[in-house]
């Protein structure tokens, strides 16, 4: 399994949860699986049909991601999602 | 803070705390344990301060009737990461209705200064009247409880805020400092003055690292109250800290909360300076006055453009894990760190830099350290200058101040220091008077007498909303691009629903930039104080003190029609924006009514 990790700007929109666990092969399926659990994200994680939304930034164990979320994923992995912009929030 | 009764501790009468009214007039002291009344109280900051200000009768920030209140959070001081806020409170003299009445307003800063303040007893300090000399407040931790002394402090004036500091480290061991800047005791002319206290690292080093209290103009009303600076002396109290705490401190410190205010090679995102970079993907870095151009500009303030010219150290707050603070030093010809510069935060970047058509890091850095010297918001002040800059060149035949234009280094310092050495009260009483006298409303942004932050009022119909200032007490002024929705529905929600609670950390002593859930603090608040309350209760807690500062806007006089945008928003959009602009008079219109309908049954059921 997969563990996201989401800030609390992000888990307050589900109910205040800020870690689940996904099963996924890519972080761009893992993403996925967790708008598609939580629909409310969708807007905040995606612009597009498989575009990251410009202002998030995505984490792969401590390893900031581009905007392609190709990246394959092992068992045990984390990923983080987090605004790329602060102050205020 | 304590309990009466351990029998008690889901009951927030049941806790007191230790406050000292200091008539600085009289000189009388009066040190005593007062019962929390209600939730707020408990909490702390401005959840108790506006409980107070709320039974004054003021009618201008510069009376004796005025208090200023100094207090504390619940947390503060305790072993949560980041619990380290003081708060000062009072009557600004910057936030003013149209019927000219002072708006409450607090501002809170961070470092070990409240901490120590704490640690000495005292959780609150309730000044009344002025003093006719100047003064300064000596907090000390005794056997028998805390010492409140006044000492003469002429020997400080003038100084600019770290060198007073610099000279009461050598007089007091062990001790934290809130001092005021030249601004400050200038307080006629600069309504705008700052409270600096002092950091760890400021003492061993000496450089100008404070954390400020900057909002508002609390440093100016201590000013008028001719309390130079107070000195909290006490021992450390650091506990041993409870595997739950360890806990949470290690997710405030590495978690998902603090990646973007973490250094890139901690996995972060290298602090709020990288709002730079984000913004600009939509255009809405502030530039020129908030009027973005979309010609690139931006960019070459970004963390990435500007590193290569300096040595950017991460430091922090005492037993902070977060590191924001992005301090730019000079670099040598080695490479190795030169003399410290400033700490560039997004909001003084972006105001001394791109929103002043100021482009080079160099001078951005010397703007910004002067600033800090001098003692002054940077917001307000940064904000005002830009407006001066927006009026001479709207009348190239008749400028104000200097003349100064966009772009203009030498002509914006000189306003900067005239401004806090009180010599230009055009820009030191902010841009909401200034543009009024002019006649010129349409661009200064401000509201309610608030000047904005680096956020566009375009990108943000929530501004209106916010009770002390525009980005740190009503959060939506990064929904736009994070969300990107202009529907009035999700804009109700935004402000009704969720930006109104980003106060809560203006009362428990936590740092904003911990962003702990309302489960992590209720959890915090059981293991560090024995207090146990339910997440719904705080929450219920933090929006009674949210409409409370509703409810202090209406009693000093302030209209609907005060809560809205600069006129240039409805009537000259920007098309440079890539993201809007999509807040018309209609909207704007149908917003405010609706978000009304909620919030006035809630002021008047308070």
């Amino acid at each position: 399994m997969i563990r996201i990790r989401l800030t609390t700007f992000l888990g307050e929109r589900i109910g205040g949860i800020t870690s689940l666990e996904v099963s996924a092969t890519t972080v761009g399926s893992a993403l996925r699986a967790l708008t598609d659990q939580y629909p409310a994200l969708g807007r905040l994680v995606w612009s597009g049909e498989d575009v990251i939304n410009p202002m998030m930034a995505v984490f792969l164990n401590d390893k900031i991601l581009g905007p392609h979320l190709s990246a394959s994923l092992a068992e045990g992995d984390q990923i983080d999602i987090v605004a790329a912009v602060s102050g205020g929030m | 803070m304590h309990f009466y009764s351990d029998e008690s501790r889901d009951d927030p009468k049941a806790i007191s705390y230790c406050r000292c009214t200091i008539d600085l007039s009289s000189r009388n002291l009066r040190i005593e344990d007062v019962p929390c009344q209600n939730l707020e109280d408990a909490l702390g900051g401005f959840g108790r301060s506006f409980q107070i200000l709320a039974q004054r009768t003021v009618t201008h920030a510069y009376t004796p009737e005025n208090p200023l209140i100094v207090n504390t959070g619940i947390l503060t001081g305790s072993n949560v990461m980041t619990a380290l806020r003081t708060y000062f409170s009072a009557y600004s003299p910057l936030k003013v209705s149209d019927k000219g009445l002072p708006g409450a307003m607090w501002s809170a800063g961070s470092c070990k200064f409240g901490a120590k303040l704490k640690w000495t007893g005292i959780d609150e300090l309730l000044l009344e009247n002025r003093s006719g000399e100047p003064v300064m407040i000596v907090v000390r931790h005794g056997i028998n409880g805390p010492t409140v002394e006044l000492k003469p402090a002429e020997h400080l004036l003038g100084l600019e805020c770290y060198k007073k500091i610099a000279l009461l480290k050598n007089e007091y061991q062990d001790a934290h400092f809130a001092v005021i800047g030249p601004a400050g005791e200038n307080y006629e002319s600069c309504y705008f003055g700052s409270v600096g206290l002092s950091t760890e690292n400021q003492l061993k080093s000496g450089d100008d690292k404070c954390r400020w209290a900057g909002r508002g103009g609390m440093g100016s009303v201590l000013g008028y109250k001719n309390v130079i600076a107070i000195v909290a002396q006490a021992p450390d109290q650091v506990g041993k800290t409870k595997p739950e705490i360890r806990e949470l401190n290690k997710e405030i410190g590495t978690g998902p909360n603090s990646r973007k205010l973490r250094e890139k090679e901690r996995g972060g995102l290298g602090g709020t300076w990288a709002n730079y970079v984000a913004l600009d993907k939509y255009n809405l870095v502030p530039q020129n006055n908030f009027r973005p151009k979309a010609d690139g500009q931006a960019k070459r303030m970004s963390r990435d453009a500007v590193e290569p010219e300096f040595v950017i150290k991460a430091e922090s707050c005492f037993h902070c894990g977060i590191h924001c603070h992005k301090n730019v030093y000079e670099k040598e010809v080695d490479g190795t760190r030169g003399q410290f510069l400033a700490k560039f935060d997004y909001e003084p970047a972006n105001l001394f830099s791109t929103n002043l058509g100021v482009h080079d890091p160099h001078q951005a850095a010397e703007l910004i350290g002067l600033v800090d010297h001098l003692g002054m918001d940077q917001i307000s002040l940064g904000t005002t200058i830009a407006y001066v800059l927006d009026y001479n060149e709207r009348h190239p035949d008749k400028w104000i101040c200097n003349g100064a234009t966009f772009g203009g280094f030498e002509k914006i310092k000189e306003l900067i220091v005239e401004t806090g050495r009180g010599r230009y009260p055009e820009i030191g009483h902010g841009v909401k008077r200034l543009s009024g006298k002019l006649g010129e409303t349409a661009y200064a942004m401000q509201c309610k007498g608030v000047e904005f932050p680096a956020y566009l009022p375009d990108s943000n119909p929530g501004y209106p909303w916010a009770i002390a200032g525009g980005h740190m007490s009503m959060a939506t002024n990064l929904l736009l691009p994070l969300e990107g929705d202009t529907s009035l529905d999700y804009w109700v929600k935004a402000i009704t629903e969720r930006g109104l609670f980003q106060v809560r950390d203006d009362m428990t002593g936590l740092c904003k930039f911990a962003v702990l859930s309302p489960q992590n603090v209720v959890q915090a608040l059981k293991h560090e104080i024995g207090f146990e309350i339910a997440p719904q209760e705080l929450l219920a807690g933090v929006r009674r003190a949210f409409i409370r500062g509703l409810w202090l806007e209406r009693k000093q006089g302030y209209e609907r029609s005060e809560y809205t945008l600069p006129s240039e928003v409805f009537d000259r959009p920007n098309d440079k924006l890539g993201i809007g602009p999509f807040i018309t008079r209609e909207f704007f219109s149908a917003l405010s009514e609706r978000v009304w309908s909620v919030f006035d049954q809630e002021i008047a059921a308070l």
